[in-house]
């Protein structure tokens, strides 16, 4: 195997400060979106006027873009599996299918959104609505940063700045990836599956 | 801690210095497994949202259950916490284990009921026996 898998660093604790620091961003954002996720389950049934979220989710459609984003961490995984073999055609082809999966997903959010809007549920309507929007919508901000992360490896490696030996920049951007993912997959029971 | 154990976690872990139970990651076959255990069971929960015979209790209970399932497979095989050393599982599961005390303390604190409390302590429990004790049927053969 080739690339940051047997690199050793020359680090206190041997191990590379940056994975250190991004387990470390990622433990602080298990608090934020903890924080969010509580926050929505404490006004949770509490609105005095619709809609209700029985009213506006639509629960086929989000279960279609929760299996979207479970297997774009399938597709990350691969991407990070292929560079740390040298694979660079592969390498592209899983970053490309990561980022393409995210955008279909932060689409499919915008749309909700829209329809959300349109049968009258906004930011400032009820507890729900401002709860949920603002859970969801950070959300979808980090998904939308990891797709410019993933665009962005995909355009070094295509200008050959993104050798084997680097590999650990994917597998940084891929931490960043699954991280969003068991976010939505606890967003997704909590607040969509689990009845008021 | 020792300074046998304080060796043993900062020691240099490439290849060479993984135990042979860890030193084989996981390729694109197993990956794909994983993927397709997580799609049952996001199936399974979309089919227990349209379950009218069972309590809502039962219900909510399972949905936690299945939802522990995936995020631990994610966390363990997706983002190797399961290989690689133990002190990123560490610096997760005290990030977690914050963010889940916040949310029973505001749970509490504001009366959004003990069900809701109970089932996020045995998320918890489920949580961080999956992440220290790595339980032996969770571990490559």
């Amino acid at each position: 195997m080739t690339g940051d898998a047997v690199h050793v660093p020359h680090t206190a604790t041997g191990l590379d400060n940056r994975k250190l620091g991004m387990w470390a961003f990622l433990g602080s954002e298990c608090l934020f979106f903890g924080s969010l996720i509580a926050t929505y389950l404490l006004y949770r049934g509490r609105s005095i006027q619709g809609p209700f979220p029985e009213d506006v989710y639509d629960i086929p459609y989000t279960s279609v873009s929760s299996f979207v984003l479970l297997m774009s961490s399938l597709t990350m995984v691969l991407a990070l599996h292929a560079i740390q073999r040298g694979d660079h055609r592969r390498l592209r082809a899983w970053l490309l299918a990561t980022a393409l999966l995210g955008i279909t997903f932060v689409g499919g959010q915008v749309f909700e959104f829209t329809v959300f809007v349109r049968e009258g549920l906004t930011l400032s309507r009820n507890l729900f609505g401002s709860s949920f929007f603002v859970l969801t919508g950070f959300h979808g901000a980090h998904v939308t940063m990891g797709i410019l992360m993933l665009l962005t490896l995909y355009g070094m490696s295509l200008t050959g700045r993104l050798p084997a030996e680097r590999a650990l920049r994917v597998e940084l951007v891929g931490l960043y990836w699954h991280f969003v993912d068991i976010v939505w997959i606890v967003i997704f029971t909590v607040v969509y599956l689990i009845p008021t | 801690m020792s300074t046998e154990t304080e060796r043993q976690e900062f020691e240099p872990r490439g290849e060479a210095h993984l135990p042979a139970e860890d030193q084989a990651h996981p390729g694109p076959r197993e990956y794909v497994m994983i993927a397709i255990v997580l799609a049952i069971v996001t199936g399974m929960e979309v089919a227990l949202f349209y379950v009218d015979f069972l309590s809502s209790t039962v219900v909510v209970t399972a949905l936690l259950l299945l939802m522990t399932i995936k995020f631990a497979l994610v966390v363990l095989w997706f983002m190797h916490l399961r290989f690689d050393p133990p002190v990123f599982k560490r610096l997760f599961v005290t990030g977690l284990a914050l963010a889940l005390s916040v949310f029973l303390v505001v749970m509490l604190t504001f009366g959004a009921g003990v069900v809701p409390a109970v089932l996020a302590v045995a998320f918890v429990l489920v949580l961080l026996g999956l992440f220290l004790a790595r339980p032996r049927f969770l571990r490559r053969a």
